[in-house]
């Protein structure tokens, strides 16, 4: 064995170390053994030779030949105890519950950079060599040769329980600008609960009635206020609605250097007569009771529900969907406070990108996620349900699993029809404005809604998805309505299938309501190659009584063929709310790599357990991906509806910890 | 691959849960989805469910491997709890309760169950004899009142049954009842130790809420005349009776319309399962077409003719040997469900297909589904015709589940 002095391979449990290169433990044998494959495998009549259908890996089976020497006794026999604890250890890890510290395998050949770690399993020693044969008698020294067989998980750039920061990153490039955080490890990457096109057009500040230029664009850092605000001063955030793709936002995110002092100031929407107090959560906002925004230095955000009444109003000249925040009192000493690194932008994404080198290995890495709420608290924007699903980018970087069921703010690549009882309508209330509804649908299925994907983005939507459409039943009783989604491959012509359920809506008059459509293919076939061009397209199918009307929002579908996980609070006793993050875990806590906890966002406590309705969480090695976030109210089981308010946002931090079939070298 | 694990890696979630069941007076509220206990499918050794034309959910089998702690607390609370189990798509695929378990620690072995056999609300239907003459006379049939035990619904739910008992008095009668309530109330339970020893273990034989349809009695005695036939069912499924425990609305079912009359009035003390059953198989009344019916998701009632169309193809040469929707998209083996027409299409190939399905020999009517863990797949098919449809509105025949 050419163990050079560079070399590492040990047994520790971080704290023990069993070191199986020096004395009196010398390694003389180790063959390193390759995780096998445990495939489920199918064959057709005269279909030639068998296929797996199914695979996974299986723990490793390394055996490694040691010989312990040395000339004391006792100590020898105190190191082959302290190995065996170690060992029993490791298994006692797996097999008790109060066993917390795993053992691990730490390897690094000489000339190799980077340190593997495998989380030890079990072990098997079957026997120990005569310790009063030769040449205990004739050399004076203790000499025990001996087989030791290590199962162990798969190889791990971390040691078990530990993991590496990810980089994600939530940009938008739209008119000439582009907002949002690049990749970073800080808490500073948001997702919002819906995909908008529409972003913010226009910043003006308004001095004393005299309006400054538009601060879209503008050079860092700029001032949010006059540098010496007085009452009634005022900024204003806006969209253009005379732009394509615009409407209304529900969020703005800053990035404060210098911070305001005011005595008082207060968030305001136009509502056709006035400008009227928005409720907010504004995490810029200090401690203290009084509204006085601005306060905290660094990233935060702001965040509302479009009000009901909102509507657009020229400011400065433009015309579209404004909100402003009001020196109500500036009080003595006022300083303005100033918009530092970025441009302030509204979240409009609903999802986190992770570059392809962020995660590197040779198979998926294991994964953490911790989403923030950033929305909840001043205003009902918690939620307690949670859907995460993985999409690698290469299968297409304009896939959304948010479609608008509106005229706008989609991809150019899709068109969303109404057709018989269905005609877009306004709604404030919705994620774009825009919104289909449904007038009566009487007693027989008919197609409601059509969207196409035409034949450049169809491929880009190729997978499986879980299907869930948001909307309001406004009339009429509840199940007056009943909604059922098709899958079509091709033209109107093409194969179809429906998706696994007919939903109505549970309740009347409460908007947001969430219906599941359940699991569905596009296009419905999986005979298509890469090659293949066609079109696809979903029909919304409607069954009334003819007296009921409804809104429908958007579409989702949340990609389930990578990897999917629904985290909801079971017991619906803690909302993710302000104060809390949800903590997706496939790391920390090998023992269970499916656990979602809540903890306290100040202090990291845990405070309630979310059931893991899925996989150990992952992340693609060596490949571009996005993690996509839709967010539900699950009501306690005897409503008989849940709500998802495309209002909610949160923010990402992402880590992994790689895995490896064999050394890692320099990666 | 172990099962537990293949389910852990494929996303399958198996979730558990203890019914509240809260009796007040005569009124029971009995929640399926009471107390969460949580997931169990990584500690899975077995497990298969069938999904029947006749019956939707139908049954089902897990076998899990745990500590001797867990199968003890199983074996103690396990009978009855509700489960749930959903692909990895997030749909549901069955769902069911503990009908009855059994297993093993060390030398002991024990089973429970099955939780059908409980009575705790018992009447004795009996012919009274009159013994204050000389020789004593035999009476009518007569029904004693029944008689509950409360502390056995609030621990298991409403399971009525009526006695069949020989001639006697009224106050024999009652005695008789009396003793078999308290024989029944609660499950049987069997231990017995045997020579090896085993892992700790435990079976769950699961049942489908279809089989709650056994719980009540359902007499009609209000009203005479006809009703339809899907009306009818959708009475049963309302009667507090037949339906003791609540589970089933006629507001949480799709019923499709039947015209077929049928008599209202009922007072023949049957269970609601085998006057659906005869129900049913009645058919349709157009073309006398078999009728399926179901309990699935959120115990809801699917009542419909049988589809006319196929929905799963499969080929004898498919490498992946896969159930395929006619556009070819694969089906997993725990997605595919019963009642619907399967078309193996590499068999008789240049055969015409004719506008009768059941006329066509590659046309397999699947009768009953059952998914093996991890990728077992067993279809069964049913024979399909028109003519026991029509006995059985004919007042003979019946159907089979």
């Amino acid at each position: 064995m050419n163990a050079g002095r560079w070399a590492r391979l040990i047994v520790t449990d971080g704290t023990d170390i069993i070191d199986l290169l020096n004395p009196p433990v010398c390694l003389k044998d180790w063959e390193p053994a390759i995780a096998q494959k445990q495939e489920i495998r199918q064959q057709g009549f005269q279909s030639g030779g068998s296929i797996p259908v199914d695979f996974s890996w299986d723990n490793i089976n390394d055996t490694f030949t040691l010989n312990m020497k040395g000339r004391d006794g006792d100590a020898l026999a105190r190191t082959l105890q302290d190995f065996h604890r170690l060992l029993i250890k490791a298994v006692e890890y797996w097999s008790t519950k109060q066993q917390k510290e795993p053992v691990w395998i730490e390897a690094r050949a000489q000339h190799e950079t980077n340190v593997r770690y495998a989380h030890i399993v079990s072990f098997q020693t079957e026997k120990d060599n005569n310790p009063f044969a030769q040449p205990y008698f004739a050399a004076k020294s203790y000499r025990r040769n001996f087989d030791l067989g290590i199962e162990h998980k798969d190889w791990l750039a971390n040691f078990p329980g530990d993991s590496d920061c990810v980089q994600v990153s939530g940009t938008q490039a739209w008119e000439g600008s582009t907002f949002g955080r690049t990749a970073t490890c800080l808490d500073e990457v948001y997702v919002a609960n819906k995909h908008n096109v529409a972003q913010l057009t226009h910043i003006f500040v308004d001095d004393g009635g005299v309006f400054g230029g538009n601060l879209i664009g503008a050079a860092l850092p700029f001032n949010l206020l006059p540098a010496v605000p007085a009452n009634n001063d005022a900024v204003y955030f806006g969209i253009d609605t005379t732009v394509g793709d615009s409407g209304p936002f529900c969020s703005l995110v800053f990035d404060i250097g210098t911070v305001a002092v005011t005595a008082q100031t207060q968030w305001e929407s136009w509502n056709g007569a006035a400008w009227v107090l928005l409720g907010t959560q504004d995490n810029t906002d200090g401690a203290g009771g009084i509204s006085d925004a601005f306060e905290v230095a660094g990233v935060n955000s702001v965040h509302w529900e479009h009000p009901a009444a909102w509507v657009t109003v020229a400011v400065n000249g433009v015309t579209g969907y404004w909100v402003r925040l009001r020196v109500v009192v500036a009080g003595g000493g006022a300083v303005g406070p100033t918009q530092q690194n970025r441009d302030v932008y509204s979240i409009v994404w609903p999802h986190v990108d992770i570059a392809a080198a962020q995660v590197i290995g040779d198979f998926e890495a294991l994964a953490r996620t911790v989403i923030v709420n950033q929305s909840g608290g001043s205003v009902s924007l918690g939620a307690n349900r949670i859907i995460v699903g993985l999409r690698s980018l290469w299968r297409g970087a304009n896939f959304s699993p948010y479609i608008n069921l509106s005229d706008e703010q989609n991809n150019g690549g899709i068109t969303v029809t109404p057709s018989g009882t269905g005609a877009f309508s306004n709604n404030v209330e919705t994620p774009t404005g825009r919104q289909v509804t449904l007038t009566n649908p009487g007693a027989a299925w008919a197609t409601v809604i059509t969207i196409v994907f035409d034949t450049t983005l169809a491929p880009q939507y190729r997978g499986k998805f879980h299907a869930y459409l948001r909307g309001e039943q406004t009339s009429g009783a509840a199940g007056d309505i009943e909604l059922r989604l098709r899958s079509r491959m091709g033209n109107v012509t093409g194969y179809s299938r429906l998706a696994k359920k007919v939903v109505s809506f549970g309740v009347v008059g409460t908007d947001d309501v969430v219906l599941d459509f359940g699991a569905i293919n596009i296009p419905p076939t999986d005979n298509l190659a890469d090659g293949d061009i066609a079109e696809s397209r979903l029909n919304i199918e409607a069954f009334g009584d003819g007296v009921a009307d409804c809104n429908l929002y958007d579409l989702i579908l949340m990609p389930v063929d990578e990897w999917i996980g629904d985290y909801s609070d079971i017991d619906h006793l803690t909302t993710w709310d302000n104060d809390f993050e949800l903590d997706i875990d496939g790391v920390a806590y090998p023992k269970n790599t499916k656990r979602a906890l809540i903890r306290l966002v100040a202090t990291g406590a845990v405070n309630d357990i979310y059931e893991a309705n899925a996989t150990t969480p992952i992340l693609q090695a060596n490949t571009a991906q996005r993690l996509w976030f839709f967010i539900i109210r699950d009501l306690v089981p005897a409503t008989p509806y849940d709500t998802s308010e495309f209002e909610v946002a949160g923010s990402v931090l992402e880590y992994a910890n790689a895995r490896y079939l064999s050394a890692r070298g320099d990666r | 691959m172990t099962i537990g694990s293949f389910f852990a890696d494929q996303g399958i979630v198996i979730k558990v849960w203890k019914p509240t069941i809260v009796v007040a007076g005569s009124n029971v509220t009995y929640t399926p989805q009471g107390e969460y206990i949580g997931t169990i499918q990584d500690k899975l050794s077995a497990y298969s469910h069938t999904l029947g034309a006749f019956g939707g959910y139908l049954n089902g089998t897990i076998s899990l491997t745990d500590t001797k702690e867990e199968i003890q607390e199983w074996l103690s609370e396990g009978l009855g709890r509700h489960i749930e189990v959903f692909n990895p798509a997030k749909d549901q695929i069955f769902e069911g309760f503990v009908g009855s378990l059994n297993g093993a620690i060390e030398t002991l072995t024990f089973a429970r169950g099955p939780l059908l056999d409980i009575a705790n609300r018992v009447s004795v239907i009996y012919q009274l004899i009159n013994r204050t003459v000389n020789p004593p006379i035999d009476g009518m049939r007569v029904v004693t009142a029944s008689a509950d035990d409360n502390t056995s619904k609030i621990d298991w739910g409403v399971f009525e049954k009526i006695y069949n008992g020989p001639g006697m008095s009224a106050i024999e009668a009652l005695q008789v009842r009396d003793k078999f309530l308290n024989e029944k109330k609660n499950p049987e339970t069997d231990r017995n130790f045997t020579g090896g020893s085993a892992d700790p273990n435990i079976t769950l034989s699961l049942l489908g809420y279809l089989h709650f349809l056994k719980a009540g009695i359902y007499n009609q005695t209000t009203n005479s005349g006809t009703t339809t036939l899907s009306v009818k069912i959708e009475d049963i499924l309302d009667d507090g009776g037949a339906d003791p425990n609540a589970l089933f609305a006629s507001t949480n079912a799709d019923i499709e319309a039947n015209a077929i009359l049928v008599q209202r009035y009922e007072n023949d003390n049957n269970v609601p399962l085998s006057l659906i059953k005869a129900l049913v198989a009645q058919g349709e009344p157009v073309n006398d077409e078999r009728t399926l019916f179901g309990v699935f998701e959120n115990r809801k009632v699917v009542y419909e003719t049988m589809p006319q169309t196929v929905e799963y193809i499969k080929r004898l040469s498919d490498e992946r040997q896969s159930v395929m929707t006619p556009g070819e998209e694969w089906i997993e083996p725990w997605d595919v469900e019963a009642g619907k027409w399967l078309k193996i299409t590499d068999f008789l190939i240049g055969e015409t297909e004719t506008v009768d399905l059941r006329l066509d020999p590659r046309m397999m009517f699947l009768e009953q589904v059952k998914y093996t863990a991890p990728r077992g797949l067993e279809l069964q098919g049913g024979k399909v015709s028109t003519f026991p449809q029509r006995l059985a509105q004919l007042g003979t025949g019946g159907t089979s589940a």
